[in-house]
This record gives C-alpha cells, structure tokens and sequence, in this order.
C-alpha cells in the first residue's frame, strides 16, 4: 500500500511544477516539438496548394507529434486518429485541409474517395483558399496514390536522433515544466545530464517514445528521493508537512 | 536583430502559498519590459490541472485582465485579489497529482506569448470534517455494453456454425480442429459475460449498503438468503487512483491501490444471513478525496467477494463518494 505522506512533495523540491515527462496538453504540442521541418512553411503550403504531407516513420519517432504540431495550426480542420483498432471502414470527415493520423489503417478504397472528397472540399472555398490538402502519417508508402489523385506530395521521413537533438527535445520539456527561477544550467545536471541522455541514447536508439517514457520513470524516482529527504529533514512535522 | 524583452512574474502574498476554500488569493502580477510594448491583454488565470501518468484534465475557475495598452520600458505591478475555491483540493500521488495554478500571459505581437505560472495548494484546515456516501454504479452503461456484448456473440456464433457443419458434413479434421478452437473461445467469453449472473442466481434476495455514523468508521452492512452454502464473504475497502493515458483503442489504464483494507468471514451456512463489516477509514486527507475528471480519477469503493460452495463467486462493488463537508457559502466540492 502507498503511504500517501511520503507522497506529498517531491516536484518543487526539484525546482518543477510537474514531470517534464508526462502527457502534454493538446495546445502545447508545437512549442515542446523539436520539427525535423519548417511547420510554419508547410502550414502555408498547405493552405494555398494541392498538398499531401505525409509523415514517415517507425513507432515512436514523432510522427504523430509532428501531425499534432502542424495541427495546431490549423485548429478548425478535422482530425482523426485511427488506433490500432479501428475499423479500416471508419468514417473520416472530409475538408479543405485534413488531418489523418495512421492513414494506413484506413481502406485504400475509402483512402481513394477521401483524397478526391478534400479536393472537392478546397474547390467549394475558392481558389484562393485551399485546394484541398492533407495531413497524414503513415507507415505505407502512400505516394503513389496521392500523386495518382493529383496531390503534390511532400514526404518527411522521421527517423535517427542524435544526442544533440535528443538534448534539445529533453531541454524544452524541462523549461516546460521549470519552477520560476529553476533555469537549465540547474536542473540539467540534476535532473538529466549529459551521460544519462548518452545512456538513453545508446539504449533506446531513435525512439523517442520510450525514452521518454525511462525519463518519466526517473524523474518519478529521484521525486520519491526528494519527498523522503523531506520527510527525513522535519520527521517531527510528518504529518503536517503534507498540507 | 534587436529583441524586445517582456518578463512576467505572478507572486502570492502569502509566502507558503497555502490557503483554504473560500480564502482569498492575494498577489501581483510583475512585468519588465525593456521597449514600447503594446499587449491586446494580460489574463490572469486561476485553474487546476491534473498531472502524472494519464492525461491531463483541467478547469479554470477564474479569469481576469489585468492589462491591455502600451507598456514604456520598465516594470508594472498588477495587484490582484481572488477567492480561493472549493475543490478539487490539491492531491498528489502516485500516478495522480492535481494542482492549483495562477497562470498570465501577455498577449504582445510576437510568435510567442510571454508566460508566467505560480502554484498554490488549496486544502482544508486539519482535522476538517467529511462526508461519506454510497455512489451509483453505471448500470446503464454496463447494460449497454453487456447487450452489445450478447449481439456480438450471437453473430460469432452463426459464423461457428459454418466450420461446424463442413466438419460434420465433410468430416473434415482441420474444419473440426478450427471449430473447437472458435467454440472455444466463445464459451470463454460467454462465461466471463454471463458468470455475474450465474453467481447472482444463487440469491433469491442480495443487499449491500454502506454507513457512515462515526468521523472515522464505515460500517458495510449485507443481506442476503441463498439455498447455496456460503463459505466466506470478504469485504475490502479500497482507494485507487485510475487515470487513463492515450485515447480511443490506443489508451492504456494504469491504476495504483492508495489504500486496501480486507475483512474476510467465515460464513459455511445457507440461508438468510446477516453480516455487518466496520472499518476505520483512513485519513482523506492524506489518501485523497473523491475525485472525478476525464481520464482522471480518485475512487473510493467497498467490494464485496462471496465465496459460495461449487458455484461461482459473486463480486460486487459498492462505490462510495468521499467529500469534505461543504462549508456554508462555498457551495458543494467537485
């Protein structure tokens, strides 16, 4: 059983408000994201041309992160997220500019009228608005049938991270989550150095995912760490110092 | 190129930055700027977040501008005076934590708005009072799930129909094999639907309340009359942290037990049976009141386990509302 006291700080002791590593609000997807493209471009793009951007990649690199991002931009647009459970027969809603994560999951029939659905979306907003563009990730080489629809295709494959990208990602969930007058140069030493990056890196390889996942497991360690030093510190105070 | 700097600060008065439902939240505001700024607004906004492993949950309970013109380089103070709210209270735990924060934002044309956060913790005096009550189950729901359930396995079990009859037919071995295995699987899943209403057909009556007379003592009360021979009935008093990360198929549940307390009966009668299960609760204030937001949960539940001889076991939970005492004024809690 969880002894809740034991439970009560540990954040603001590190110099946080929360783990750095945890889930992120839907809005601020685009200023934790460390893009492997100009998204302010390709959101231009996408609102003036016949575009498919489609995003590539493993599980766990950043593909729906960088869909998410470039949604941001666009928060009026549809967008549908296929898991792995969804029926290839999910119904995608159709518009000028459409967002489908896991496009893959979708039958390439119903794939077919969709790209010729947001192209006829585009066209009823003139021509000088969009003309029907999407959004998507996938793990299939779905080039093919969008430049066979008449889409202009844009593919970003994401892939590989280097320790200084990893490094750059790690920074701004710290400054996220960073108390007032916690800088980096005070919580990076304590909170996750350069060796331990350089261990997550040579474990984890290029997914992101599960390194932020080791990340979110260490952070909560060195939290328990902290709430039982303070425990230690006031032991005559146990009960108090929880409210 | 020259960059304009704007700085903002929220500071709380109250150093500690403690304060109890219906207290008011006192501070300021600070911004430096070092050149002609002009800011649309300055909103100040009192809200909680949940944090931890699930998803983020969030409200804002008040908002405020402070601000909206030209600033000339240097500093501003924007005094500010809320009331502190009723709930949710500050909670943190395992895979859980809610917080309460003060959060500004200049709204200056720049890519990026300036922000600034503070934290407070709102919480009741010691020793506060609470209230327990039994919650209702989302029977509704499980109806629908459970006749949704039952058409399905109708249809799967049509479909076994087809490889059952080219075995007889044909009498083909991979046509039997294939059919075994998804009658199977059907009988596995059937049972796990309809084991809670075999269990509860050993009943002719089954009644289960909880109540709470003392600040600290929960007395689960359960009547039941079965021509079955019980052998044991367990009550437990659980808290568990539930939260839910990702979303549609692709979401994961984690839950964490803040507090499990088990009293098993020996019973070995049939018949008409009383029973009647005391438990001290532990402290709200420490494991967590009720809490309800999306993905985010506190519960606090009896769950009753009936062990009745050669039949199968009867679960059944009784959820329960854990709530600090509304205080006159303030309204009721989350």
């Amino acid at each position: 059983m969880a002894d809740a006291r034991t439970r009560r700080r540990g954040y603001e002791e590190l110099g946080l408000f929360w783990n750095p590593f945890g889930t992120v609000e839907a809005e601020r997807w685009s200023e934790l994201i460390v893009p492997r493209l100009d998204l302010d471009a390709v959101a231009t793009q996408l609102r003036t041309s016949r575009l498919a951007v489609v995003f590539r990649g493993h599980m766990g690199r950043g593909k729906s992160t960088h869909l998410r991002a470039l949604h941001t931009r666009f928060p009026e647009a549809p967008f549908t997220y296929l898991g792995p459970e969804a029926s290839p027969r999910t119904h995608v809603p159709a518009a000028p500019v459409c967002f489908l994560d896991e496009a893959q999951r979708l039958a390439p029939r119903l794939r077919r009228r969709l790209y010729r659905q947001v192209i006829r979306a585009g066209a009823r907003r003139g021509p000088e608005r969009s003309m029907g563009a999407l959004a998507l990730t996938s793990h299939e080489d779905l080039r093919p049938e969008l430049e066979a629809a008449g889409y202009t295709v844009v593919e970003s494959v994401i892939e590989g991270l280097s320790e200084a990208n990893l490094r750059t990602i790690v920074d701004r969930r710290l400054r996220w989550a960073a108390r007032p007058g916690a800088s980096l140069e005070t919580l990076r030493p304590s909170l996750a150095d350069d060796p331990l990056l350089a261990r997550m890196h040579a474990r984890f390889g290029d997914d992101l995912r599960s390194i932020q996942g080791a990340l979110y497991d260490h952070l909560e360690t060195l939290r328990d760490r902290e709430a039982d030093r303070e425990h230690d510190r006031k032991p005559g105070e146990r009960v108090e110092a929880q409210v | 190129m020259f960059k304009a700097k704007c700085d903002l600060r929220v500071e709380i008065d109250r150093p500690e930055r403690r304060f109890m439902p219906g207290e008011r939240i006192t501070g300021a505001v600070l911004v430096e700027v070092d050149a002609e700024t002009k800011c649309k607004a300055l909103p100040l906004t009192l809200g909680w977040s949940t944090h931890g492993k699930g998803n983020r949950a969030s409200a804002d309970a008040a908002k405020i501008n402070l601000f909206s013109g030209t600033w000339f380089p240097g500093s501003y103070r924007y005094p500010f005076d809320l009331p502190c709210p009723a709930s949710p209270l500050t909670y943190h735990g395992e895979l859980l934590n809610v917080d309460w924060y003060l959060t500004t934002t200049a709204d200056v044309p720049w890519a990026l708005d300036p922000e600034a956060r503070q934290d407070l913790r709102v919480q009741l005096p010691p020793g506060s009072l609470f209230d327990v009550s039994q919650g209702s189950a989302d029977t509704q729901a499980s109806g629908c799930a459970q006749a949704f359930g039952l058409i399905i396995l109708g249809f799967m079990a049509l479909a076994g129909l087809i490889p059952l009859g080219a075995a007889i037919t044909e009498g083909n071995p991979f046509m039997a094999l294939f059919s075994l295995f998804w009658w199977g699987i059907l009988g596995g899943i059937t049972w796990v639907v309809v084991k809670q209403r075999v269990a509860k057909s050993a009943f002719s009556k089954f009644e289960a309340s909880v109540r709470h007379f003392e600040a600290n003592q929960l007395t689960v009360s359960v009547q039941y009359r079965t021509r079955r021979t019980m052998n044991m009935v367990t009550a437990k008093l659980e808290v568990e942290e539930v939260v839910i990360r990702g979303s549609g198929t692709d979401a994961t549940t984690y839950r964490e037990t803040r507090h499990s307390d088990a009293r098993p009966l020996v019973v070995n009668a049939a018949g008409q049976q009383h029973h009647e299960f005391v438990f001290e609760l532990p402290n709200p204030e420490l494991v967590g009141f009720s809490f309800d937001a999306v993905d985010n949960d506190l519960v606090w539940k009896v769950v009753l386990d009936c062990d009745i001889d050669q039949w199968p076991d009867l679960e059944e939970t009784i959820p329960l509302q854990v709530r600090p005492r509304p205080m006159a004024s303030l309204g009721g809690y989350r």
